[in-house]
Parts: structure tokens; sequence; C-alpha cells
């Protein structure tokens, strides 16, 4: 009995502390080896290797470290650099492009990387079967990929594009395009090896073992919510120019995580850096805050009353202190914005409306029938769920009494379901923003075309697309931006948004790293990074 | 026994049915869908992915087509958020790196739970009991996330003893099974102790200390069997809780499991995922409460199933 008695307390010591033992044993199993050169935040788990599919930032950052486009763009200036292509040209019509692809081109697995590969790449990014998200980009720009990628018949023979040998990849425009090799140089149209998906199929061959790229690095280890070890691509043209032999990029979601990792030393870079922290540290030699090429704005439900009228949207309009959200809520370089489309686009200025200005904002309010604020309904303001918007909401809606004596009650949404309400319209007012693929204002101008799905206002101007179609097929670029910028002032004369701040970006990278620069994409190729003073 | 199991299997089969079809439910009534983005893709585009994902099929068809996956080849299908994976990858694994930070924290849960319990019960009255009980007070009220903050504070930047997040050996995991532990070791301290009280009490402690037995061995031996039996039961809820607790601790010390999928993929409208991880849970908590019932058998033998 006494032993039973025993066996039993053991029975129960064992019961409880066994699973722990084990859990110790485990997690050495579980550690990764080594310590990578560099290590940083990628801001949340990458949703695919895949090129063709991915749309986020962070998987941006991992799929321009892995592949190499015909283009890429030059780390501080954006302007186009030679990728895989070692030179192009195009006819006097802008409407073929010729690409050189350099001899030495090659996949990780050491074979040669051909004009063919980039034909197969890019029609399978437009094909239905892909379901690509970004494939429309191509849509009014490269001839019959709008009818490839809706499956119409006859779509393959009538697609603009074709590799007459292994060195040259010739695109045919629907038009002359100015911002194309800004379009070519975007991350969705990198190459992808055709034998490597179809030995292996889709999704498979994404796993690290099996993956095949022609970028600076290559895939040695992925763990799910944990990290991508990248390593060194030899077989890579320029690998030469590449210093770092190993990268981690973790998958660390949130930004107060990141933040005390990259102060303990754990990591050497993270892009974003939480707003609360921003003005300790500020000061900092290794803080940079840039501007970022997108504006956050408000959307007005253009459907319904009152702000189906102009004179109530220019009232709202001209009653919001832009400057005492950036200063009050936002607290960071941010400036507020005159436009829609944010500065800093080469050869392009953007238009300009007036800011606050409540006593005129109460004259305008006035003309449409609500002196004071008589009589106006209540409106509700709709923002993403999360303290900043929460924020600027309320100072908005508080403004808005302030000025105007109109109620505008904030509420919050959770993400998808805020998406949603903006696509049905479902809204009366809306917290918004927009943030450029390319440097180029179409890439703003074009949300509030007519027929656009980003549009969400109802508001539609037949003068405003006639201007974005002529600026379209405008081959002198400065004509082309005037008849933009003219675009911009319809916009903003009829203000189905109203634009709020122009948007930075906040990086931290330890000063020991060159090769790294401030740009309004906030694009930072990990290929150039180097240690100061050598390699 | 074997009754009591096979009754508490065909339970399970119920319970696993209802909890995947009120979750199917929930997931397609949702409002926004997985592919609802900042951007707007054209209408073509958005058909394309529907029909890649199947979310085109009537409803009916979906979920017979789910079930039967899951049912005839355990195949959660694919996540339709993190597109390189299906579910059961993501899973395999992300489940045992949850498993092994939610074994540690209830392991300190127990062991900190039951020592101060015992301690305070024993020294009843005393300032170190009074001071346990306070310490565990505070351990309930103080939400989990505060006292990882506070830990950090105190551990990386003060101390500078160990890291501040990430994954990978055991130092790593000492803070986050301590910050999701603790609440719970404070809830255990408080069962043992009055357990402890009224089984001291008892006409067999009397008898066992008339023995002439040493105190250390009435108490650890005789009593705390008997202390113990408040505190198994509250093992199932610790462990669910704890379960549940760890998709915040996971999110701030940035351990890769899979306890902050179940707020992610829900966010995402990632469906199948967002299912997988129910189904998962599902059966983690109904193991967890069989082993319980179980153990309640091996501490009082008057208890039969």
């Amino acid at each position: 009995m006494w032993l039973l008695d025993r066996f039993k307390n053991l029975l129960l010591v064992l019961f409880f502390l066994a699973p722990a033992g084990v859990a110790f044993f485990l997690v050495q199993s579980l550690a990764i080896e080594g310590e990578a050169d560099f290590t940083f935040v990628n801001q949340g788990e990458v949703a695919s290797l895949d090129p063709a599919i991915s749309t986020a930032f962070s998987e941006g950052r991992i799929i321009t470290a892995l592949f190499e486009g015909l283009v890429t763009l030059d780390p501080v200036t954006l302007e186009p650099r030679p990728g895989v292509a070692e030179r192009w040209e195009f006819t006097a019509d802008g409407r073929v492009y010729t690409f050189f692809l350099r001899e030495d081109a090659r996949w990780s697995d050491g074979t040669p990387l051909t004009a063919g590969d980039f034909l197969f790449s890019w029609r399978r990014f437009l094909a239905p079967e892909t379901a690509a998200p970004y494939a429309y980009f191509l849509w009014s720009v490269v001839e019959g990929a709008e009818a490839y990628s809706k499956g119409l018949r006859g779509g393959e023979t009538a697609l603009g594009l074709a590799a007459p040998d292994a060195r040259t990849f010739i695109v045919r425009l629907r038009a002359p395009c100015p911002f194309f090799l800004y379009l070519v140089a975007i991350y969705p149209l990198c190459p992808v090896d055709r034998r490597c998906i179809e030995e292996h199929g889709e999704k498979e061959w994404l796993k690290p073992e099996k993956i095949v790229s022609n970028g600076p690095f290559r895939v040695r280890e992925r763990r799910i919510k944990d990290r991508i070890r990248l390593e060194k691509n030899l077989h890579y043209w320029d690998s030469q120019q590449v210093a770092l032999d190993t990268i981690d990029a973790l998958a660390v979601e949130s930004p107060i995580t990141a933040l005390n990792l990259y102060l303990t030393g754990d990591v050497d870079w993270i892009n974003v850096v939480p707003p609360i922290a921003i003005a300790d540290l500020r000061e900092r030699p290794d803080f940079s805050e840039a501007l970022n090429l997108g504006t956050n704005f408000l959307r007005f439900n253009t459907t319904c009353a009152p702000l189906e009228k102009k004179a109530v949207r220019r009232a709202i309009h001209l009653a919001i202190d832009r400057r005492e959200l950036v200063d009050g809520v936002l607290k960071g370089d941010q400036t507020p914005a005159t436009s829609f489309v944010p500065p800093g686009i080469p050869g392009y200025k953007p238009a300009c409306v007036a800011g606050c200005e409540p006593s005129a904002a109460r004259v305008a309010l006035a003309r449409a029938g609500y002196s004071a604020g008589e009589g106006f309904p209540e409106l509700r303001l709709l923002y993403s769920m999360g303290e900043t918007n929460r924020d600027l909401a309320e100072v908005i809606a508080m403004q808005l009494r302030r000025h105007l004596g109109i109620r505008v009650h904030p509420a919050s949404q959770e993400r998808k379901v805020y998406f949603l309400s903006q696509s049905t319209l479902d809204y009366d007012i809306v917290l918004c923003s927009w943030v450029g693929d390319y440097l180029d204002p179409s890439n703003f101008l074009e949300v509030f075309a007519s027929g656009s799905g980003n549009n969400r206002t109802g508001w539609g101007s037949a003068g405003y697309d006639a201007l974005l179609q002529s600026a379209a097929s405008e081959m002198d670029t400065e004509r082309r931006a005037g008849l933009l910028a003219e675009a911009e002032t319809i916009l903003l004369e009829a203000l189905p948004i109203t634009p709020l701040y122009y948007r930075t970006t906040t990086n931290m990278i330890k000063t020991c790293w060159e090769g790294y620069a401030d740009n309004l994409l906030d694009v930072h190729p990990l290929k150039y990074l180097r240690r100061s003073g050598g390699s | 026994m074997i009754f009591y199991l096979f009754r508490r299997l065909l339970g399970f089969v119920v319970t696993l049915w209802v909890v995947i079809t009120v979750a199917f439910l929930l997931t397609r009534t949702v409002k926004g869908g997985p592919f609802d983005m900042q951007r707007e893709f054209p209408p073509e585009i958005k058909r394309n992915l529907f029909e890649k994902f199947h979310l085109d099929d009537p409803p009916l068809t979906q979920y017979v087509d789910y079930l039967s996956g899951v049912v005839l080849r355990f195949d959660l299908g694919p996540s339709l958020k993190m597109r390189d994976y299906t579910v059961n990858e993501i899973i395999a694994e992300t489940l045992p790196r949850s498993a092994v930070l939610g074994t540690l924290a209830l392991t300190i849960a127990l062991v900190l739970g039951v020592g101060a319990g015992v301690i305070s019960a024993v020294r009843r009255g005393g300032a170190l009991d009074a001071f346990i009980m306070i310490l565990a007070t505070l351990g309930i009220a103080l939400p989990n996330f505060m006292l990882a903050f506070l830990l950090i504070m105190l551990f990386t930047f003060q101390w500078s003893l160990l890291p501040a997040a990430g994954f990978g050996s055991w130092q790593h995991l000492i803070l986050p099974a301590l910050a999701l532990g603790a609440p719970f070791a404070a809830n255990i301290a408080r069962l043992c102790r009055s357990g402890m009280l009224d089984v001291l009490g008892e006409d067999y402690i009397r008898t066992a200390r008339a023995k002439g037995l040493r105190e250390s061995h009435v108490v650890l031996i005789h009593a705390l069997r008997g202390a113990l039996l408040p505190v198994v039961s509250f093992l199932g809820p610790a462990a669910a809780g704890i379960l549940t607790g760890s998709l915040v601790i996971e999110k701030i010390f940035a351990i890769p499991g899979m306890g902050d999928f179940f707020v992610t993929a829900a966010l995402n409208r990632d469906h199948t995922l967002t299912m997988g991880i129910v189904i998962v849970y599902c059966v983690i908590v109904y193991v967890i409460n069989v082993l319980v019932d179980l153990a309640y058998t091996l501490i009082d033998p008057r208890i039969e199933l």
C-alpha cells in the first residue's frame, strides 16, 4: 500500500512536471543555427515569395532581394537602372520597348536566364489562373494585356510580348507610357523560373529547398512567423558588389517589440518606429524620418445628402486645421497637404488648394443652406481601428464642431469591414490613405477616374477623365505633366476628397551600416548594404 | 473506465462537429472578405481569386467540401493569406512552439502556485502569508501584457539579463512563460491555500500527526494531496486560459507560435486558417479536460470514472 502510495505521488509529480522537461528539450531543437550578418525586422509574416501574387511592403523587401527584374531603381534617386537588362531602347513613338538581357544573367542554380523566362513570367503574371492582384497595372499599358488577363479568346496571340532570341525581350505598348520603366521595375514583374515551377508545381516550388531565384540573395531557411534567412547568391551577375553573406528578416509584427529588439542590439534595422517613441528618438543619429510617396485624406460619399453638395464638402475642407493634426496628433515631420499627389515626383508640380479658413468655411456652409450648421444632419466619420486614426478622427470632428457648428461622429471599424464600407459607399466621410507604387502622378490621379474601383466616392467628372486620357497618350513629358496637373485641379475644386497630410516613413538603422538611403518609395535594397569602412 | 473514455470520445465527435459548423457559419457570414484591401482590385481579378479558392461555390458545397476534407484526409485546406502554405503546414510548424511556451507557463504556474499556497497555509496568519496573498491578488488583477512589459523593463533594460523578444533558446522563453503563467500561479496559490487549510483540519491529518510522522511528511504527502483537488479542477480552465492568453504574449515577445494566428487569421478573413486553429484549440481543450478527470482518480481514491 505504502509502495503504491509512493508510486502514485511519483505519477502525480510526473504528470505535472514531465511536459516541462520535454518542452525544455524541444526548444533547443527548434533553435536556428548561427547568427546572420545583418538582421532586420520585416514587419509581419511574408504572405508569399511568389513575385506575381505579392502585394505588401514586407514581401517586397524579400522578393527584391531574391529576384531581379529587367530594370531596378537607384536606391538614392529612384531612377531606372539596368537590372537583368543591361540596356534598352524604345521606338520614336514610344510604343515598342526592347530590352537587351545581360549575358551573365543566371538563375541561382547556375542555369542561364533568358528572354523566354521573362516571356513566361510576364504571361504568368497576367494569366487568370495566377489571379495576380496587380495584373491590372499592365492592362492599360501593354498591348493585349487586359484581354489576356480576362481570359478572352485569342488573348495569347494578341499579347504584345515577344522574345525573338534568348537575349531580347520586346514589349509593345497600347499607347506611349512615360513611366513604363518605373512600372517594369515593380517586383511583381520579376522573372520566375519556369522549370522550377513546372517540376515542383505551384506553391511547392516556393519551399526554401526548391525555390530558384535570380537576385542577389537566395533563401536558405524559412520559418513561419519567425524569420527568413537569406544567403548570398553566388550566381548573381553582380555578386561581387554584394557584401552581406547572410541576412535574417524577422517577422516581428509589433512595432514596440521591434524597437525593443533594436534597442537591445538584436536587430540592425527597423522600418517603423512606434509614434509614441519618436519624440525620444528623433535626435539620435540612427533615426531617420523621410517624406513618403503617400497622402492621407478624407473621402466624402458624394452620392447622398448633404455631402452631394460641393459647397458642403468645401466647407468641411476649409474647416480642417491640418497643422493641428500634424503637431497635435502625429507629432512627426508630416506636412499639411495642399494637393492629392504628394510632392517629390520629378517633373510634376502638384496643384494647390487653399488650407484652413474657418470664416470662408462658414460662408460655404451657409451657401449650402446650413447657416451656422443649423439643420445639418449628423455625419459619421469612419476610420480603421487604431490609436492614431482614432485621435485624428476625434480632432477632425472637434474642428468641424468648432469651426462650422456641425456634429460628426468618429466611428471605428475593423480593417476589412472598413474596406468593404468604402467600396459599397456605406459611409459619410472616411479617413484614408493612398501610397504610390511608382513615381508618376497618374498612379494617384487614376484613383478618382470614373470607372476606377479605388474611387469609392461616387464622384466622377467627364472633364477629369478626358484629361487623364489625353495625358496617357501625350508624348511630351512637360505637356503631359500640365494635363495631369489640370486634372488634379479639377479634383481639388470638386473635392470628393480633402487631402490632410503627406505621409512620412521612419527608419532606424545602426550607424555601422552604409548603403542605406531614404527615398520616397521607402525601398532599401539589401544588395547595397555593407559595413562602414570596408565590406 | 473504458466506458467512460468511450463516452467522452463520442462527446468529442459531436462537440467537434458543432464547433466546425458554428465556426464555418461565422466565418462566412462576417462582413468583409479575404480580398477586401486598401486597394480595390478590378472585379475580374477578384473573381479569379474567388475561383482559385472555390469561394464562389455555393456555401453548402463549400461546407461539405471542407468537412469531408477534414474528416477523410485531415486536410484543413490552403491558407487564403499565407499563400505558400497549407493550414496543416502552418499548424504543424507553429503549434509545437506554442505548446512549448504553454507547458512551461503551466509548469511555472503549478510550481509557484502550489509552493506559495502550501507555505501560505502552513504559516497562516503570519507576515509571509499576508505577503504571498497580496502578491497573489496583484497577480490576478494584473493583465499578462502589463506584466510582460514590466518584466521586459526590469530583466532586459534594467539588468540586461534576458533577451527582449525572439525565439530559439531557453533564455528567450523565461520572460514569456513567466508573464503567461504568473496570473495562473496566483490563482493556484489561492486555491491551494484554501484547500490546504480545509484539509489540515481533517481527522486523518490529526491521525497522521498522532502517529508521530514528521510535519513535512504530513503536509507534503497527506495534506497536499487533498489540497490539490481544487487545483487540478482548475487546470482545465487554466490550460484553456493559457492557450488563449498566449496570443498577446506571443505578439509581445515575438514567439512564432500559433496563438497569434487565432486573432490575425480572423482579422485577415483567412477563413481556412481560422477554422483550422479553432479545431486545434477545440481538440486541445477537450483532451486536457479528459486528462484532468483522469488525474482526479489518481489524487482521490474515492472518485471513480
